[in-house]
């Protein structure tokens, strides 16, 4: 094995890594908001991918349009999800409110699955873009690869400004950090946590036009992502958008070398593996920054 | 200004407050005194939005606000600075204090809105930039008397004011508070030391297993058989 194909490995894992991380982000956003573990998320970029590759594929549309499109779908749709079946649990005990809030997550994971897999057929897509490539020496990068890199850094960039630069954001992290000190400064927190919710979900419809230009999806890819993004919470920190990024780069290429170097059906085992150790060694670790 | 009668509070299943009354005219400054787990901390979260009123009525400024949303009766002109502080501890002293202006639609404007927060404790305006979380207990306290005068309050309630800081701050902080009155801001101050709100305040009232027992100003209250055995006994 080349010095180029580790290159290549590596490459292939930070971006898939800084998929990994901008899913987690939305999810950990969520969570920090509104304080329910969203089991569906990785399931929303499992459905927004298949959606993004019909519409290129059956209505040619360029990848632009389908996220400029997906993405206020998908931030109103989970509004709605938040206000019509979340919301209510709120009001019940915590016991009733927790079991409710799994029982309605993966319902909707399962549900979704299910339907997209019927209405678009439970097989693999991708979106293929007819790109050159860069040569650097005896490096060949796919212009593809540059994009969804190019992408995944304006993302996440665009996540940092709203969070520290605008009201909403300011509103986020205030209730992310005290919920009761954000309520005696007029943030109204019912407001917030469905925007944040929608917020979150909207991330991950982007992420997930960028991640079909890179890997297939498929319907059922959804919870296996979600693991991910737990993993890379705990391993982060909650809210923490540096440390989520260095946490889903550290797992993607993790996961890159051991199929490169190992067996590649012992990837996905990774990030259980990562978020038992770091869960039974440094349990301290998972507290909030935002 | 604040009027609160017969306010009745249920923390679940249980009633926190049975029977509170208590009347803060325009400029007095009023103590709200009480053993631990009296109510006095329910009384003001429920005035302020955060509890559900079960029974009885809050007024402010005749306008009734019990059950009224914390963001509405914020914008209304009534501030907390609650037990505990929460604080937001992560975000800069800059931050936390503009989000006491949230409410009111100014927490965009930078630098300059925080003046009078700075002229006020001179302090924070050199940890500006530094995270809530790393500041002492006093500064901690200031930051938090800062963010709720953000939202430019007509009534600041302010919940023990004094746990967790340094001595030599109280001072600083009880001359912040004389000024921040004089400039016309009403107060209902809960406080454990006695000693200390009966400086502050012109009258008090006392509240006992979620009761008004008894009112008076700091002579009538000192002067009261009842109030010298269980609050000053051990003095």
């Amino acid at each position: 094995m080349g010095f180029e194909t580790v290159l290549q490995v590596l490459l292939g894992g930070i971006l898939q890594g800084g998929l990994y991380a901008l899913v987690a982000f939305g999810l950990s956003l969520i969570y920090g908001v509104v304080r329910i573990l969203n089991f569906a998320h990785g399931t929303l970029l499992a459905v927004a991918g298949v959606l993004a590759s019909a519409a290129f594929t059956a209505l040619g549309w360029n990848p632009l349009l389908i996220a400029a499109v997906l993405c206020p779908v998908f931030f109103v749709l989970a509004m709605a999800f938040y206000q019509v079946l979340l919301r209510p649990l709120e009001r019940r005990n915590a016991y009733e409110s927790i079991v409710g809030t799994v029982l309605v997550t993966v319902g909707a994971l399962l549900i979704l699955s299910d339907l997209t897999a019927s209405l678009a057929g439970p097989t693999q897509r991708n979106i293929t873009l007819r790109l050159p490539s860069i040569e650097v020496g005896a490096i060949v990068v796919p212009m593809t690869q540059l994009v969804v890199l190019a992408g995944i850094v304006v993302l996440t960039a665009a996540m940092h400004v709203i969070l520290t630069r605008t009201r909403f954001g300011r509103a986020v992290r205030a209730v992310t950090q005290d919920e009761v000190g954000a309520a005696i400064c007029g943030i109204r927190g019912g407001r917030v946590k469905a925007l944040t919710f929608g917020f979150g979900s909207a991330t991950v419809a982007l992420a997930a036009v960028l991640y079909v230009l890179s890997y297939p999806v498929d319907p059922y890819m959804g919870f296996a992502l979600t693991v991910k993004a737990f993993t890379i919470i705990v391993v982060g920190g909650i809210g923490n958008l540096p440390g989520a990024l260095a946490a889903g780069v550290f797992l993607g290429v993790a996961e890159g070398l051991t199929a490169l170097y190992f067996r590649p059906e012992w990837a996905p085992a990774l990030s259980v593996i990562l978020m038992l150790t770091v869960l039974v060694a440094r349990p301290k670790r998972l507290g909030f920054k935002a | 200004m604040l009027d609160v009668r017969g306010l009745a509070v249920d923390h679940g299943r249980l009633r926190a407050l049975w029977d509170v009354s208590l009347e803060v005219g325009a400029g007095e400054r009023v103590g709200l005194l009480g053993a631990n787990g009296a109510g006095k901390s329910t009384t003001m979260g429920a005035i302020i939005g955060l509890y559900r009123c079960a029974e009885g009525t809050i007024t402010f400024d005749g306008v009734p606000i019990a059950n009224a949303s914390t963001a509405r009766t914020v914008a209304r002109g009534v501030a907390l600075v609650p037990e505990g502080r929460r604080l937001f501890p992560a975000m800069t002293v800059a931050e936390n204090l503009l989000l006491g202006s949230y409410g009111a639609g100014r927490d965009a404007q930078g630098g300059a809105a925080l003046d009078p927060v700075y002229a006020l404790f001179p302090v924070l305006a050199d940890k500006a930039r530094q995270a809530a979380g790393e500041l002492s207990g006093g500064q901690q306290q200031m930051v938090a008397i800062g963010r709720a005068l953000m939202s430019r309050p007509r009534l600041l309630l302010l919940d023990e004011p004094f746990i967790g800081v340094a001595p030599r701050l109280v001072d600083e902080i009880l001359d912040a508070l004389a000024r921040i009155a004089d400039d016309g801001v009403t107060m209902l101050l809960v406080e454990q030391n006695v000693h200390r709100a009966l400086e502050f305040v012109a009258r008090a009232y006392v509240i006992e297993n979620g009761r008004t027992v008894l009112e008076g100003n700091r002579a009538a209250l000192l002067g009261d058989e009842g109030f010298s055995r269980k609050f000053l006994g051990l003095e």
